[in-house]
């Protein structure tokens, strides 16, 4: 049965607008509609000017993440009948600037990724393919981890990135960690030495927004903690 | 620095536990609310275990707080300068506070 | 050209953080409990020094006003509630730090646990007039 939506749109053109507006539409929903059908069927039956990113429409590519009815979250994995309201607000995601209405620019995001040297970096004394096994513990305890698809969600919900535009983040200081797990990469602790700083690891106070978040299930602070284990055991020699 | 002054922080938490515990306890339940008199005060403070625990009190009292109240300032991102002087703050409020607790024991120290 | 004064503006952050979560609300009570302690640790050591060092009468009349006063008696029932929300979701967080109950669900039940015990503390504690 269909029911009547009404959907509060974020509208912004920084280049034309002067303040921010919510602009409303109302139409039925449909069986399985996803916020991502929503703001697609505003886009081509009510008003085309409705700027917003996707791509792949199944959870893949995290380009579609946007603050939907007070979280960030993917808007083709997030089912209208899931948010059990017909009252649907759609703002760009927070901590990020704005380039228009549900676009952000991810370039501050990506910039902080670099600092973490995000690739991995072989030893040059283990003979390539320097392999760790498929069944080994180490590579399951971070299997989950390496799920990351930068959609920023755990970024956006994350305070301590609201408060402070230095602070790396969930999804920046997760992926370190993957790498610094890593026995094979031979630049464990020049990363460690990028997050044992102020606007590190050591912001993370442990409010879990980010794991809250995550589409895919991961669990950035977990990560984050085990990098403050690591920062505090370099200093006393112990997991060089 | 940060993974030290961070490990004690939590050193400080834990010690905080019990030593705050016991000051609240021997304050206020030990003897059910009575109005706390000065000679009570002075037969405690004559103690070495008592002066003691006021002490480990008002350092790692003093410690937890300024670090928490730095760690909320961290958080707003301010720039190195501003983080710099801000640290002075703490540490000169550190050795203040610090400085005035132990004067106020300092009869039973000495 | 991306606008950076709208997302940062504080009427656009406010709007878009994550209220809905137990971990953000754990987290802002025990920072405002934090900083409610750090005022009281100062006065509290300003206040006992100087009544130690100005002698026995001003030490009485002192701890008579802060102990026997109706308004000191709320304030310290609200002291008391403040430590025992911080020392005990403290726990939880020290918990984190040694590895155990990271996980989404497993934080929200270890902040009911202590939650449920240092509440059930602070009613036992006014119980028995503290």
């Amino acid at each position: 049965m269909a029911e009547e939506l009404s959907v509060k749109v974020f509208r912004f053109n920084p280049d034309s607008d002067v303040a921010p507006e919510f602009h409303d539409f109302q139409f039925p929903s449909f069986k399985n509609m996803s916020i991502l059908d929503v703001v697609m069927h505003i886009q081509n039956y009510l008003d085309k000017t409705l700027s917003f990113r996707f791509s792949c429409r199944v959870g893949m590519c995290g380009s579609c993440a946007m603050y939907i009815n007070g979280r960030p979250r993917l808007a083709c994995r997030t089912q209208v009948s899931s948010l059990s309201t017909q009252k649907i607000t759609l703002m760009p995601l927070p901590n990020f600037p704005i380039i228009r209405d549900l676009v952000v620019d991810m370039e501050p995001f990506f910039e902080k990724w670099k600092k973490i040297k995000p690739y991995y970096v072989p030893k040059k004394e283990m003979t390539e393919p320097a392999i760790v096994p498929p069944g080994a513990k180490e590579r399951e305890f971070i299997d989950d981890m390496l799920d990351c698809i930068t959609c920023g969600a755990c970024y956006s919900a994350c305070s301590m990135v609201a408060t402070n535009e230095e602070f790396l983040g969930p999804a920046i200081l997760n992926r370190a960690y993957t790498l610094i797990a890593d026995k094979r990469d031979a630049i464990r602790v020049e990363r460690l030495k990028v997050v044992d700083r102020s606007f590190g690891v050591w912001r993370c106070h442990t409010q879990f927004n980010c794991a809250e978040v995550c589409p895919k299930s991961i669990v950035p602070t977990k990560s984050i903690q085990n990098l403050k284990r690591r920062c505090v055991l370099r200093k006393f020699g112990i997991r060089k | 620095m940060n993974a030290w002054t961070w490990l004690i922080q939590r050193i400080s938490a834990l010690v905080l536990l019990i030593v705050l515990g016991l000051h609240i306890w021997f304050l206020h339940f030990a003897h059910s609310g009575e109005v706390l008199h000065y000679s009570e005060i002075i037969k405690r403070l004559g103690t070495p275990i008592f002066l003691t625990l006021d002490i480990l009190l008002l350092i790692f009292g003093l410690y937890h707080a300024l670090y928490g109240v730095y760690s909320v300032f961290l958080d707003f991102g301010f720039g190195f300068k501003t983080r710099v002087l801000v640290l002075g703050l703490m540490i000169v409020a550190g050795i203040g506070f610090l400085g005035l607790g132990i004067y106020g024991f300092w009869v039973f120290i000495f | 050209m991306p606008s950076n004064e709208t997302a940062l503006s504080l009427a656009f952050r406010a709007k878009t953080q994550v209220w809905t979560t137990i971990g953000m609300w754990a987290w802002i009570l025990h920072r405002l409990t934090g900083l409610g302690l750090v005022l009281y640790i100062f006065i509290h050591i300003v206040l006992m020094s100087s009544s130690l060092l100005r002698g026995q009468q001003a030490f009485d009349a002192m701890l008579t006003l802060l102990m026997r006063h109706p308004v000191f008696e709320v304030f310290d029932r609200l002291l008391l509630g403040a430590v025992l929300y911080h020392s005990f979701n403290g726990i939880r967080i020290l918990l984190f730090d040694l590895g155990v109950g990271i996980g989404v669900r497993s934080q929200k039940v270890l902040f009911w646990v202590f939650v449920a015990i240092a509440a059930t503390l602070w009613v036992w504690s006014i119980a028995v007039k503290f």
